[in-house]
């Protein structure tokens, strides 16, 4: 597969990555030849062979319905690079326009 | 010196009182001092914290109570949280994010009593194989500084090989700890997935991430494996197990054990000093009652493969959360949010970028069955491979990595030049099986070399007991990274 | 002209009852202070990883049993990516191709129609933060807040099949959803809360056609009566699209309540593709037959059952049968009030006539009645016994719901009692028969109506305390003498 510098800059909006110049001109060519390792598996005969999500077989906890304590607002606030009034705040979000 | 110490030599000071842990984390903090600025394995230190730490292990020691660990100087990883100490995974988005809470391996190594010396330098998230991918800066070899220290867990590994601390954390993806281990001259363990929590490691790939130590010797190793291992409800993929005393196996003999050679991992490819390294530790173990037996892991030359569309998916998923919202630095200006994350995630090395490109490319409807699925699939058959061959030994055999420590700068514009370096190591992760390794003998040039132990699952007791007999053995032979360090320096 | 057949299908969310929130301990309870509600795992702290509640996983199964759901003994968590800052990691963790429901049926009373609406999945995932714009709305403000106490709270989601027909079947459907899920105790369905939230996809296609058309879908439903209004509009605006040969453009379009229109919402990304994959934090969930069955047997009694019961075991018409069972607890007060008062006709009729009216002026629900079941009994033992009249027990009733007093305490202290003892009620009449000459030859030659206002005066005589069948009877024998 030879990923084109639009198709990386789709890929590159889908997961909100801002690529430099530099990155934009040599990141096409790597994508591409790491998809191509794919190609050597398809000598492996995987036909009715289920897929491996889990390294060991497990079943999954389940945990009782109890509250436990949550984190102090400060600390839940902590981290965030810009907090308002206890809430985090982020620039406005254009997601959709409306148009009749 | 107490920093050049084994932490069971230590342990029987401390409790002897012949030293304190205060002197302990001074010596070690002494050595630090000294090879730091060449061998930079340390992202944070925590000086002052550490010397607090030590006089209340004294106080304890004093009492007569200590717990198992107490007073031992460990360094942790960078991606594996800390509770108000900084953990940044040597990126900048975390450049300043202080966790409010700490892993579950931390809570355990500290109520085991140790004395965190701080925080080691990774690629960036984990991603890499020589320390070079960190944001903040590079990390040498203690045994030549030309060299990378492997990675991810590079830091981990040098501050162990320089007297730096007396084990480390690390994590290991697809190889993580036990390359850099190898590189470094010292002993790495990945436990079997679900053996030791993975609540508060900072994922890179959730089905291939594992915690371990990173160590001086065997012994060591059972011993931090010991205090971080078991059942955390913290975790869904925990497993509940009742623990063997992984030390006291130690002492049992290997008679009629079977060690398995796996054919395809001893290929032409292979440096052929490695390669005869592997025949000699063959030789030792059958010179201590064991069989060896060549086996076959047919699927061992897709391992690569599978491990990359596997773990890139994975880490596209894992990496999405750093949206500079709940926090994370942001960049530069925005009008709107999309605008912030792309900015915010920009700062992202190339590495991380990388990956996140080729998952996100993987995971799109049309191609995740014929590059995701597929994958999964080989993983199946991988896995499958070591269940056969675990029907005819107890343990494989094989080197850890191809090649011995490259130098910096080597390999990091070939990415898939630098990915082949992991095929030894990534098929215990893509199977989720125990692997050990063990440093057994070095290069004409000086330099290190690893031998890997993989076993069957929940069977670190016997891998750990294969190298402890080989590391007894060959005591004689074994060099002290610390000299090497000393010499050049 | 083509005559349109309408395609609808819905999207349900609703929140599930339980204490702590999916994947984490964290209180769901609503309405506290921002961010107050959080931990490591439902604010997406790189590390932290969902282990999942219990109780959710009843309730979902309780959901599913309800609407006659197979109950699927492993399902799978997967991760739904997209970016939003409300969506802590990224990505929601969902159910995809494996749901632990699916296959299931709900049936309608439309009219005198019984309409089978079926349930494609009921799915278990978790709840956004919620994100406050600054502004007055979404495209005008300059930044957004985000509170994450909501954050991991678990969700079912409900999908229909597109066997919906009309907007009226959309509501209802959501209407007997909702009561399903009361009953059940799975979700308290507060849409004003957001507790509750529905989408809906809607087509048209010329009748007797079996293809389907190109459906559009609706966002912004905030309540039962704008699921219907805005479906209305628009199978009216695809039908005069279709009708002049225009095409409907697949996309999702906006209900604007104020207006009473719909608006495309364009958005500038392709058609999102949410690059699932199964989470691998989570082993499949497991759920056995022996727990499936229990949750079964402790189903209460549903909404269907109980209708039919009340129609045959209280004889009630199918009316009453059907306003009583649309809430469980107003089920239970009926029934409760039955023990008191063997007459089921009666007590329908008041719970359904002026309990209800009260109960709606004062806008409370039928749990938080100020007149307990047992009490309203006592009321209608006094109609029974001829204490009161209909009418008298009215005012009682308002006066209960006022003080909090019985009927009985009402009646003795206002002197209520009803005239019934003939010596009190004969003096009354011959002072009426006395005072209205007129009426009174009227009656005699024949005007029976003229009745009918002399029963009336004996009223006003009593101030409203004669028995009036008794006043009548009286009145017609001393007329007739
Ligand atoms: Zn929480």
């Amino acid at each position: 597969m030879e990923l084109s510098l639009k198709e990386m800059e789709e890929l590159a909006l889908i997961a909100r990555l801002y690529l430099t110049e530099e990155e934009k001109k040599i990141l096409p060519q790597q994508i591409s030849s790491i998809l191509d390792m794919v190609h050597s598996l398809e000598t492996v005969d995987t036909e009715d062979v289920e897929p491996t999500i889990y390294p060991i077989t497990g079943s999954g906890v389940l945990r009782e319905d109890e509250i436990l304590p949550s984190l102090a607002v400060k600390d839940a606030l902590a981290n965030g690079p810009d907090i308002v009034d206890g809430y985090f705040r982020v620039p406005r979000i254009i997601e959709e326009e409306y148009e009749s | 010196m107490f920093s050049s110490m084994t932490i069971s030599q230590l342990r029987t000071l401390l409790r002897a009182r012949e030293v304190s842990a205060e002197e302990v984390v001074i010596s070690v903090f002494d050595q630090i001092d000294k090879v730091e600025g060449d061998i930079e394995a340390y992202v944070t230190l925590c000086r002052s914290e550490a010397l607090v730490q030590a006089k209340r292990a004294d106080a304890l020691l004093k009492e007569g109570n200590a717990p198992d660990l107490c007073g031992i100087p460990i360094a942790i990883k960078d991606n594996i949280s800390t509770a108000g100490l900084k953990t940044t995974c040597a990126s900048r988005i975390l450049d300043d994010y202080v966790p409010p809470f700490d892993a579950t391996v931390v809570t355990k190594l500290k109520e085991a009593g140790v004395v965190i010396v701080g925080k080691t330098n990774l690629d960036e998230f984990a991603l890499g194989s020589s320390t070079e991918n960190s944001q903040f800066h590079v990390t040498r070899n203690p045994w030549d500084r030309s060299r990378v220290p492997g990675g991810s867990s590079g830091g981990s590994a040098a501050a162990v090989a320089a007297g730096e601390a007396i084990a480390a954390l690390g994590s290991d993806t697809g190889g993580s700890i036990r390359q850099p281990a190898a590189f470094c001259g010292i002993v790495g363990l990945k436990p079997t997935y679900g053996l030791v929590s993975r609540y508060g490691l900072i994922p890179a790939a959730p089905s291939l991430d594992h915690v371990g130590p990173l160590t001086r010797d065997v012994r060591d190793a059972a011993l931090v494996l010991q205090a971080i291992a078991g059942w955390d409800g913290k975790d869904p993929t925990s497993v509940q197990k009742e623990l063997p005393n992984y030390e006291a196996v130690l002492s049992e003999d290997i008679t009629g054990l079977v060690v398995g050679l796996p054919k395809e991992l001893l290929d032409n490819e292979l440096d052929p000093e490695a390669k005869e390294a592997i025949f000699g530790v063959a030789n030792v173990l059958e010179s201590l009652g064991a069989r060896v037996e060549a086996i076959s892991l047919p699927h061992a030359e897709y391992a690569m493969a599978s491990f990359y569309l596997i773990a890139s998916a994975e880490i596209s998923s894992s990496l999405a959360c750093f949206d500079g919202v709940r926090l994370g630095k942001r960049y530069g200006e925005a009008k709107d949010t999309t605008s912030m994350f792309m900015k915010t995630r920009g700062q992202l090395g190339i590495e991380a970028k990388r990956r996140i490109l080729v998952g996100t490319a993987i995971l799109q409807e049309d191609n995740y069955t014929t590059y995701f699925v597929k994958a999964q699939k080989v993983r199946t058959k991988i896995r499958e491979d070591f269940q056969q061959a675990f029907g005819r030994c107890d343990v494989i055999l094989s080197p850890t990595t191809p090649t011995p420590a490259f130098t910096l700068g080597h390999k990091l514009d070939r990415p898939v030049i630098m990915y082949k370096s992991d095929v030894y190591t990534s098929l215990a992760n893509l199977a989720g099986i125990p692997a050990l390794s063990v440093p057994c003998g070095y290069t004409e040039g000086g330099l290190p070399l690893g031998m890997q132990i993989m076993g069957k699952p929940f069977d670190e007791a016997t891998v750990l007991k294969v190298g402890h007999l080989y590391e007894q053995q060959t005591a004689s032979e074994r060099r002290l990274p610390q000299k090497e360090v000393k010499a050049n320096g | 002209m083509a005559d349109w057949e309408v395609i609808i299908g819905l999207e349900i969310h609703a929140e599930l009852l339980t204490e702590s929130k999916v994947f984490c301990g964290c209180n769901t309870e609503f309405g506290g202070e921002p961010n107050s509600q959080v931990c490591p795992v439902c604010m997406g702290l790189p590390g932290a990883l969902p282990v999942l509640n219990r109780q959710a996983v009843e309730l979902a199964i309780k959901a599913g049993l309800a609407l006659n759901c197979t109950i699927n003994g492993t399902s799978q968590f997967d991760r739904k990516h997209y970016f939003y800052p409300d969506l802590p990691k990224a990505y929601q963790i969902s159910q995809n191709d494996r749901p632990l429901c699916s296959h299931g049926m709900v049936e309608l009373s439309v009219g005198d129609r019984k309409r089978q609406i079926g349930i494609q999945r009921v799915h278990l995932e978790e709840e956004a933060g919620k994100s406050v714009h600054v502004g007055d709305s979404i495209i005008s403000s300059e930044y957004s807040l985000l509170d994450y106490n909501r954050s991991g709270i678990a969700l079912v989601e409900i999908v229909t099949e597109p066997d919906i027909r009309s907007a009226e079947e959309a509501r209802l459907f959501l209407e007997k959803l909702k009561t399903l899920l009361e009953y059940t105790e799975v979700s308290d369905c507060k849409m004003e809360e957001g507790s509750l939230r529905c989408d809906a996809n809607i087509s048209l296609r010329p009748k007797g056609s079996s293809a389907y058309g190109v459906k559009t879908e609706i966002k912004n439903l905030n309540s039962f009566r704008a699921v219907q209004r805005a479906l209305e509009f628009e199978a009216d605006r695809q039908r005069r699209l279709l009708q002049a040969k225009e095409v409907v453009l697949p996309e999702t379009r906006h209900w604007d309540e104020a207006k009473g229109m719909t608006f495309s919402m364009r958005s500038k990304a392709k058609a999102a593709d949410y690059r699932y994959m199964p989470d691998p934090n989570l082993y499949p969930l497991q759920v056995d037959e022996a727990w499936i069955e229990s949750i079964r047997q402790n189903l209460p009694e549903l909404p269907d059952a109980k209708r039919d019961r009340f129609i045959n075991d209280y004889d009630l018409p199918p009316y009453d049968a059907d306003v009583l069972t649309t809430s469980r607890h107003l089920a239970d007060y009926f029934e409760a009030c039955v023990q008191e008062v063997d007459e089921p006709k009666l007590v329908s009729n008041w719970v359904m006539g002026e309990v209800l009216r009260w109960l709606k002026a004062h806008e409370l629900e039928i749990e938080s009645s100020p007149v307990a079941p047992k009490e309203l009994g006592g009321l209608l033992k006094l109609i029974q016994e001829d204490v009161v009249s209909t009418i008298v027990a009215k005012d009682v009733l308002s006066e209960m719901f006022a003080t909090g007093k019985s009927a009985v305490e009402i009646v003795d202290e206002k002197g209520w009692r009803q005239i019934s003892d003939a010596d009190s009620l004969e003096a009354i009449i011959d002072g009426v028969i006395a005072e209205n000459p007129g009426p009174v030859a009227d009656f005699q030659k024949g005007k029976t109506k003229a009745i009918g206002f002399l029963v009336g005066q004996v009223m006003k005589a009593s101030k409203g305390q004669a028995n009036p069948q008794k006043a009548n009877e009286m009145l017609r024998q001393k007329l007739q003498k």
